[in-house]
């Protein structure tokens, strides 16, 4: 039965990988073009207007997207079997449906990226930066996104957190062989989630701030500030395993699902955010559609 | 407040940053302790190489108009008004001088000169 919460999850991600994401793509073409300088966006409507009514990279993710869902689906219907592992077990159902989704992922990034790359070179030497460009002079800082107070407290949590892997390592109070490895990990997922979190509030404004408004960014940096709490709970969860040396629950599953679940959040989320009409982009757009 | 470059105009960019920082210094957009934007936010966001914005707030520190507090960050300094009137006075007062030495050297009597800058003067008042 719980399968069906793997299949619905990974179903999800897939839809928001292969079907979400290209609409987020398109939906942000012009005004990312208009971002990188609106001048040249309105002398050229015609190029413009080509580049965007490219149709072939959607219609290649939405055909990776249904066959990557009809495989998905074929798994957990059982036309697929799942493979044997090692000791001629087959692999368990929630494993089998995760790799599927995790190697749709991964087609998606071998097909993605290069067309991205591509994408990207081509605007960029095609469309000169703007001479104009406009900054804010107020200083952007994470307090404006996220109360002092949450931000102690989750800094504590995971400070106490790390500090409780090392004193179950010190005092010799763990089960597995490999928690050196796992205290590595938790330490190497703390720093990343924090390296991140602070890109987001100082990186550059682009397009997106623009088109969705002043209330984008603070979103975006408490959606990263609130992945910080994710060691803490998983950390807390696989120490009590180590120390105890019982099996709470299949963490390693949850933390698949939890990952994918949030990954296909932030896509339908995005892909949903209402455009900022008073600001930026749609004047811009406005303006771009005016002949020069 | 925000700021605009023009990567076109005959004025350095870094001029127009000091410029603009100093007119909202001025105006009181930017009052005594106001953090400014790291230079890596400006640069990045204004699409320029550092050593730009780091040339325009170094400027604007050794003018008084700002100070660096060491990881606090730039704030706009007490009394940074003060300092863009005697600022813009002194270029001013630079201008003047000049462009008087090239009407002596044009030949004008500084009684010819002074009836000049006092009709200007009477002109601008009007506006």
């Amino acid at each position: 039965m719980t399968d069906w919460i793997d299949f619905a999850v990974y179903a999800a991600f897939l839809i928001a990988l292969y079907f979400v994401q290209p609409g987020i793509q398109r939906r942000m073409f012009v005004p990312m073009l208009v971002d990188r300088n609106a001048g040249w966006v309105a002398a050229h409507p015609e190029i413009v207007r080509r580049l965007a009514s490219r149709r072939w990279p959607f219609w290649l993710s939405y055909g990776l997207g249904v066959v990557s869902l009809a495989v998905l689906a074929s798994a957990q219907f059982g036309l697929l079997d799942p493979p044997m592992m090692g000791n001629g077990v087959a692999l368990p159902k929630w494993m089998w449906l995760w790799s599927l989704a995790m190697g749709a992922m991964l087609v998606a990034i071998v097909v993605g990226a290069p067309i991205g790359v591509a994408s990207h070179l081509l605007l960029k030497r095609l469309v000169p930066v703007a001479t104009r460009r406009q900054a804010t002079l107020e200083r952007r800082s994470l307090d404006t996104s996220v109360p002092r107070w949450m931000q102690l407290v989750t800094y504590a949590l995971v400070l106490i957190h790390l500090a409780a892997w090392i004193l179950a390592g010190v005092l010799g109070a763990h089960s597995s062989s490999i928690f050196w490895v796992r205290v590595a990990i938790m330490f190497f997922l703390s720093a990343t989630f924090f390296v991140v979190t602070r890109a987001m509030v100082t990186r550059r404004s682009n397009a997106m701030d623009r088109i969705f408004g002043p209330s984008y960014r603070p979103w975006e940096v408490r959606m990263t500030f609130s992945t910080q709490i994710l060691p803490p709970i998983i950390g807390a969860l696989r120490l009590t395993e180590e120390v105890t040396g019982t099996q709470l629950f299949d963490l390693s599953r949850a933390i698949q699902l939890l990952l994918a679940a949030f990954i296909a959040y932030w896509m339908l989320r995005i892909a949903t955010l209402p455009i900022d009409r008073d600001r930026g982009a749609s004047e811009h757009l406005v303006h771009a559609s005016d002949p020069a | 407040m925000d700021i605009e470059i023009n990567a076109e105009a005959p004025e350095p960019v870094y001029e127009q940053i000091v410029r603009q920082i100093q007119e909202g210094v001025s105006s009181g957009t930017l009052a005594a302790g106001t953090p400014l934007p790291p230079v890596r936010q400006l640069a990045n966001d204004l699409v320029l190489n550092r050593n730009t914005v780091a040339r325009a707030y170094k400027l604007l520190e050794d003018q008084g108009v700002i100070q660096t507090a060491g990881r606090k960050g730039t704030f706009v300094r007490l009394g940074a008004a003060d300092e863009v009137t005697r600022v813009k006075t002194g270029q001013a007062e630079r201008s003047v001088r000049r462009m008087i030495e090239s009407l002596v050297s044009d030949g004008l009597s500084t009684d010819q000169i002074s009836t000049i800058f006092q009709s200007a003067l009477a002109l601008a008042a009007k506006g």
